[in-house]
């Protein structure tokens, strides 16, 4: 067993090291950079972000809990919202069993694994050697998250087909432009948020922790499987600090109608914002990484 | 006086193997993972369920979704502990000992049993803080008899699935799968009728389902014949789960020792 980690350790670093000679051009494995189809035109900055995407999304597909949470966590997840809301109209089941278990996989796909994987990275070995290429770390990270978010839209797309298929509905959108300029916006914030996570994630130790009982409260706060108006007073401008909150709110209206413009521009204004805040607050926490990674000298102390 | 002795060797071997294999090495995750975790559980489903059946009384979706938290022992607990034995390199210390295999494999589960019931009883609390839950207190015994049976049960699940990580390396897969088969199959979280009938089949054969309905009629003062019935079954399911276990654990065991296989996979 202890071989076998260590072979995986090996490999892992090697990986990194793919993205790195890829990134510099100097890689000898010329069949990564023709896989990514990594051109020089994208200019080093898109080539470095493209490449850690590849290499991450090949990475994921090797770990058991990652295929769980892409694959059978919607079903299962989808299964049970679908069972509790079997009885209630079909545009309930819409917007709380099919964009809930959708957001609710996406989110698990996104900031959970991308939050764990500065640590895996640290466990392996290979946090260091990224962290010391001339490639900015802040790059190679959020290739791995976009390589993240990638697996986790298929993770929504799983989820909402397989419970059209379970309630026999079809999945309609009234107002479908507006509903995939939301989409992307929402993929944006999600984005922004697995920066933010991996950042702080890297910074302390102790978030390792935090990750493990995320699930609920943002599953709570942000109305998921049901509206936050249900909710106490109290914890709505808790709920409005979360960006999958006026996500599943906009997604909602694009689905159901948008009766209300104010309510649509206003939802959608706090998505922008929160998201413009995520990634300043993401930019930070990497800036206080290098800081402190260079006076602490304890960025690998697992 | 034997006797004596032999029962202390048990409890401190389920103790020691708790403590080692667990990890519960930092306090402040213990908070945040049994007792914060729960919490956050029993509230997201209490409003759900709140909020889908359209009722202000609750009771049964707070003991089923309490009852059901420890799934996290039985199966995050008991069901990796050979897995965590093989990683740890003890496995084949635990194999080739002379101690009585049967007593060494529900020993491993017996604290989680005790680890369990703080969970649960996080749950009840929340349901009875938050939500209103209550029980009679002429009923509290037999509704700890009824816990305290479920939980048995819980671990055979987990005894079953541990040996699993004997021939399989990536037992986290199945301990994931398992979480949510047992929250969907035991009518933990909606009623069973949803299901399709050949679901509800397979449920009755399931360790919680029988304990939860048992707690859920101890709740409303349902008739005790019923509840001891439903408590007899949970019990039995219980064994029998474990006593599959053990003949796995005997099957891989032989195996191994046959093929030289035992730390392999």
């Amino acid at each position: 067993m202890k071989v076998s980690t260590e072979h995986k350790a090996e490999n892992k670093i090697c990986d990194s090291l793919d993205v790195l000679n890829c990134v510099n051009g100097i890689g000898k494995d010329t069949k990564s950079i023709q896989g990514a189809k990594v051109k020089n035109a994208y200019g080093p900055h898109i080539r470095i972000i493209l490449s850690s995407a590849l290499l991450q999304m090949k990475q994921s597909f090797g770990r058991s809990m990652f295929k769980f949470c892409m694959l059978a966590y919607p079903l299962f997840y989808g299964f049970t919202l679908y069972m509790l809301y079997k009885e209630h109209s079909s545009t309930d089941i819409m917007a709380y069993v099919m964009l809930g278990s959708a957001v609710s996989s996406l989110w698990g796909t996104i900031s959970f694994s991308s939050a764990g994987d500065i640590n895996r990275e640290r466990f392996m070995g290979a946090l260091e050697v990224i962290f010391n290429a001339p490639s900015k770390f802040y790059y190679v990270m959020l290739g791995k998250v976009l390589g993240n978010t990638v697996l986790g839209i298929g993770s929504m797309v799983i989820s909402i087909l397989f419970i059209s298929l379970l309630s026999g509905s079809a999945f309609q959108v009234i107002h479908v432009g507006p509903f995939i300029g939301v989409t992307l916006l929402g993929v944006v914030s999600f984005v922004a948020v697995g920066m933010m996570l991996s950042g702080l994630l890297a910074i302390s130790r102790s978030t390792t922790i935090l990750m493990n009982i995320m699930d609920y409260p943002i599953m709570i706060l942000c109305g998921i499987a049901f509206p936050i108006h249900i909710l106490p007073i109290w914890t709505l401008p808790f709920s409005y600090m979360l960006s999958p909150t006026h996500f599943l709110a906009l997604a909602r209206m694009c689905v159901g109608g948008i009766y209300s413009k104010d309510a649509f521009y206003h939802h959608l204004i706090w998505l922008m914002g929160l998201t413009i805040l995520y990634v300043l607050l993401s930019l930070f926490a990497y800036r206080m990484i290098d800081i402190n990674a260079r006076k602490d000298a304890t960025l690998g102390v697992v | 006086m034997w006797i004596v002795y032999g029962m202390r060797r048990f409890v401190m071997q389920s103790w020691m193997s708790f403590r080692a294999l667990f990890g519960w090495l930092n306090p402040m995750a213990y908070a945040l993972i049994k007792i914060i975790n729960p919490i956050l559980q029993v509230i997201f489903f209490s409003i759900l369920s709140q909020y889908v059946f359209k009722t202000s009384d609750i009771t049964p979706w707070i003991i089923g979704n309490s009852i059901l938290l420890c799934s996290k022992n039985a199966i995050y607990g008991v069901g990796s502990v050979l897995g965590n034995e093989r990683n740890m390199g003890t496995l084949k210390l635990v194999i080739a000992s002379p101690a009585n295999k049967f007593f060494v494999f529900v020993g491993r589960g017996i604290m989680h049993i005790f680890d369990a019931m703080i969970t649960v009883a996080v749950g009840l609390i929340s349901g009875w803080l938050w939500f209103g839950l209550s029980i009679s207190p002429d009923r509290f015994p037999i509704f700890v008899l009824a816990l305290l049976i479920s939980l048995y049960s819980a671990m055979g699940i987990g005894q079953l699935i541990s040996c699993i990580g004997l021939v399989h390396r990536d037992v986290h897969l199945f301990l994931n799968i398992s979480e949510y088969v047992l929250m969907i199959l035991t009518g933990a979280s909606f009623p069973l009728t949803r299901l399709p009938a050949f679901m509800i089949l397979i449920s009755e054969k399931l360790p919680l389902t029988h304990g939860i309905k048992a707690a859920r009629l101890i709740a409303v003062n349902g008739a005790l014949d019923q509840i001891q019935l439903l408590l007899v079954k949970e019990f039995v399911i219980g064994t029998i789960y474990i006593l599959i276990g053990y003949a796995l654990l005997q099957y891989f065991e032989h195996q191994s020792r046959v093929k030289a296989t035992l730390d392999l996979y």
